[in-house]
């Protein structure tokens, strides 16, 4: 019931042009919108998601990603994804998002 | 025609039938009767009158020309002697008259009076005339001599001088004085030397006695005599205005009847003759004219008479005859009606008795009936019928009840064999079984049987002793027990119906045999190991299809004790199913003795569901309905076994994306049971995610009862999962992909969920069967 309650939490960290967010949970159809929705993109060029705690990305947090992409584009910013788990990273590369993850280390 | 009568006339009763034929032959009988009547009768009567009229005419003819010549003789016997007298003898006149009146007296004749007239001979019309004078006695008294001025005036039809010695007769005229109606006959005469006639002699006779016999006289009650003179003159006619008045010719033409001119020129030619003149108003009908002249005078008898007089009677008769024929045919009816009604009432009582002996009701009898002779050898037939009917009852009952007695045995025969069956399906995750037998007699040849040999295999049998009833059914409980004791070792089926095939021949004098078909399924991973013996082979389904297992045959069990059984072995999948049968079922007829065969078999199965009761149900169905109730001759056996696998579990969720978080759960937890590593646990969960959030997005129009069951299993090397859902029919395996090599932020954001699930699973399988979307992917079970 937990997971239910709260599959997904956000926590922001503004330094300039940078945001950072930690993401805890999953991205799911339910809690990707509000990914979307929450985040105040102003002035921002690089968006930083760090995923270390995040369980299962599924196609609509895929889409959330792609959407918040698409929505820095004209600014000139970027999205990208650090600690990635290698299963979650076999997910972006099956979709051809691996633009998105940090080169491997 | 003869026989479209026959079959009207068997259309109705014995009563209308009797009432028919016979009222039929009085009425003909009568009809004849009265044809031949008239036919005969009326001409001989018609005949009769018209003899009767012409003798009555030939009577009075007769009898009134008697009285002319009887006039005449008188008179010329007057004549003569005037003849020798001279004028003035007076004395002489006075004899003549006298001795002519005289021969009056005694003759019939009446007279009024007699006379002499003498005369000059050049003139007639003056002279003397002698009348005699007499009394009531006709005897002479004086004489009367009168001078005649005008002898016309008293005779107007005598003008001239006589110029031969010839009778003259005056026409009949009434006389005032007397009145009476009279005639005058006169001859001329010469006295004594002369040479030219001067004198006559006349005689006045009196009619009036014949005018009454005349006017008295009827012919048949209606009919009348009319006497005519010369001249045509009524003398007699019952209306007094035509009498002596008028002539047949005027009457003629006052009553416009132009026969009566023909009879009219008929006498005045002194003819005779007969005229009919129809619908005389004085008559009823017709009237017969029949007419003769008298001799000598000229004058003549008329008889008119009714020619249907006679008839009448003969008429009345006529009708008198047919309202006693209506009365005899009323009677006849009303006692046809009797006597039939007599007679069908008794065959009514003995067919209603008949009746309740058919109904098993034999308590009246037929002695104490009242029956008529006819009647009663039907009456004792049934009573004999009774009796014998009573004893075959009476023997049948001893049979049935000793039939009765068998049949309870037989009883405790199905008894004992139903129980040695299995009935208690076993409660497993992996599997369900379901049975149904239907023997075709009272103890049936087919057994199946289940059972589990360990806690993780499970045994399914079905068999079929040739023969059927006690003999079959003793032979199948050694079968049956047979195999699941020989079973229980452990070893391989080959070992167990070799075994079984053994002890069977042993001893076996009747040849019986018994085919069998046995599996046992190795519920963990669904390796299964069978054996046939002769028997027909099983179907074997999955999800999309069914077919025959084709097993070898072998040799049926109980005939050769060194027989060899080859085991075989397949895979059972999960969701697979295995149908085992008799030929009960294949061979099962129709009214046209067509087998169900197991082409329908087969066709029926495509309709099979995961419920193995149902799906008997469904094949049950099928085959009344094939076989419409035609009696079965095999017994039927049937035996249905679905297969889930070990680890199979099951989940029905809701179709809502707010559920994603209880089916994560749900598969972490299963997959943890099975020791299944991480990195196959998240391929399975993100897999898993995106079919069930497309089904929960997309697959139902409505929330109402939108829900997705989800089952997982894990089968050799493969975890499967099942999503079904009874949303709209969409097969996502025919999704386009998405375009990956596209820049990122060029890229569509549809798509995506599908193709990663194709990426994720190893197999992929979709179907759309009972309005149901059925999904199934497997990951595979990698060791690392």
């Amino acid at each position: 019931m937990e997971e239910e309650a709260k599959t997904l939490k956000i926590e922001q960290t503004r330094e300039g042009y940078k945001l950072t967010c930690k993401l805890t949970g999953w991205l799911d159809p339910n809690t990707s919108p509000e990914l979307v929705s929450s985040l105040d993109l102003e002035g921002v060029s690089l968006l930083y998601f760090d995923m270390k705690n995040v369980e299962y990305v599924f196609s609509s947090g895929l889409r959330a990603f792609l959407m918040l992409q698409k929505a820095l584009e004209p600014q000139g910013g970027i999205v990208k994804l650090i600690n990635v788990s290698d299963n979650i990273r076999n997910i972006f590369e099956y979709a051809g998002f691996e633009s998105m993850l940090d080169p491997k280390a | 025609m003869m026989t479209s009568f026959n079959s009207w006339l068997n259309n109705h009763s014995l009563k209308f039938k009797l009432n028919i034929s016979i009222l039929t032959c009085v009425l003909l009988g009568f009809l004849c009767l009265v044809f031949l009547i008239s036919k005969q009768a009326e001409p001989i009567i018609k005949s009769q009158i018209d003899d009767n009229a012409q003798k009555t005419v030939e009577t009075y003819g007769h009898e009134f020309a008697h009285l002319v010549s009887d006039t005449e003789n008188i008179i010329i016997n007057a004549k003569n002697t005037l003849n020798q007298t001279s004028e003035s003898n007076l004395g002489a006149l006075q004899t003549v008259l006298n001795s002519a009146l005289k021969t009056v007296e005694s003759s019939d004749l009446k007279f009024t009076n007699a006379w002499v007239y003498a005369f000059p001979p050049e003139d007639v019309s003056q002279g003397t005339l002698y009348i005699s004078n007499h009394d009531e006695q006709n005897r002479l008294i004086d004489f009367h001599v009168e001078q005649v001025d005008n002898f016309y005036d008293f005779f107007p039809w005598f003008k001239k001088v006589p110029k031969e010695e010839k009778v003259y007769w005056s026409e009949p005229y009434f006389d005032k004085v007397l009145a009476k109606t009279v005639v005058t006959c006169l001859i001329p005469f010469k006295f004594a030397k002369q040479n030219d006639f001067n004198g006559l002699v006349a005689l006045t006779v009196d009619l009036s006695d014949i005018e009454r016999s005349i006017n008295n006289f009827s012919f048949y009650e209606t009919g009348k005599l009319l006497l005519l003179s010369r001249s045509g003159l009524y003398v007699t006619y019952p209306d007094p205005d035509v009498a002596l008045k008028m002539t047949i010719f005027e009457l003629a033409d006052k009553l416009n009847l132009p026969p009566l001119k023909t009879i009219g020129r008929d006498l005045a030619r002194g003819r005779k003759g007969q005229i009919s003149i129809p619908n005389l108003p004085v008559f009823k009908g017709t009237a017969v004219f029949y007419y003769a002249p008298i001799p000598n005078i000229g004058w003549s008898f008329c008889l008119v008479y009714e020619q249907n007089y006679l008839l009448r009677p003969l008429h009345k008769f006529k009708i008198m005859m047919l309202v006693s024929l209506a009365i005899c045919i009323l009677l006849l009816l009303f006692v046809i009606n009797w006597i039939s009604r007599n007679a069908t009432n008794q065959l009514i009582t003995l067919g209603n008795i008949a009746e309740n002996y058919g109904q098993g009701n034999f308590a009246e009898s037929f002695t104490d009936k009242p029956l008529s002779t006819d009647i009663k050898q039907l009456a004792k037939a049934l009573s004999d019928m009774r009796i014998n009917l009573l004893d075959y009852i009476n023997k049948e009952r001893n049979v049935a009840s000793e039939k009765q007695k068998a049949l309870s045995e037989l009883d405790i025969a199905r008894h004992i064999q139903n129980s040695a069956l299995a009935t208690k399906y076993p409660q497993n995750k992996a599997f369900q079984v379901a049975t149904k037998m239907i023997p075709a007699q009272q103890v049936g040849g087919d057994f199946y049987d289940f059972f589990f040999i360990d806690s993780n295999k499970f045994a399914v049998v079905v068999a079929d002793v040739s023969g059927k009833g006690i003999p079959a059914s003793l032979y199948m409980m050694k079968a049956l027990t047979l195999i699941k004791n020989i079973s229980r070792s452990k070893r391989s089926l080959d070992f167990v119906f070799h075994h079984v095939n053994e002890q069977l021949c042993e001893g076996n004098d009747t040849c019986m045999f018994v085919t069998a078909f046995m599996a046992v399924i190795d519920l963990t991973t669904g390796l299964t190991k069978f054996v046939n013996a002769g028997h027909n082979p099983p179907l074997i389904c999955d999800k999309a299809k069914c077919q025959f297992l084709t097993p070898q045959r072998n040799i049926v069990l109980g005939i050769n004790p060194k027989a060899v059984f080859i085991e075989e072995t397949m895979q059972l999948n999960p969701h697979n199913q295995l149908f085992l049968y008799t030929d009960g079922v294949t061979e099962a007829e129709n009214k046209t003795k067509e087998f169900y065969g197991e082409k329908r078999l087969l066709k029926i199965f495509e309709k099979a569901t995961e419920n193995p009761e149902e799906n008997l149900k469904i094949v049950l169905n099928d085959i009344k309905k094939f076989t419409q109730n035609t009696p079965q001759s095999d017994d039927i056996t049937m035996l249905d076994f679905v297969f889930y696998g070990a680890h199979f579990n099951s989940l029905t969720l809701a179709a809502d994306n707010k559920k994603i978080a209880d089916l994560i759960k749900f598969l972490k937890k299963d997959m943890n049971k099975h020791k299944i590593k991480e990195d196959t646990q998240f391929n399975v969960i993100m897999a898993a995610e995106e079919i069930f959030s497309n089904i929960a997005q997309y697959g139902y129009t409505t929330q109402k009862n939108a829900s997705v069951t989800i089952h997982v299993n894990k089968i050799a090397e493969y975890y499967t999962l099942t999503f079904i859902d009874n949303g709209k029919k969409y097969n996502p395996l025919k999704n386009k992909n998405p375009d990956i090599t596209q820049k990122i932020t060029e890229r569509s954001i549809g798509g995506l969920g599908v193709f990663l699930t194709k990426k994720l699973a190893d197999t992929l399988t979709y179907t759309y069967q009972n309005r149901q979307n059925v999904l199934t992917i497997g990951i595979k079970l990698t060791e690392k």
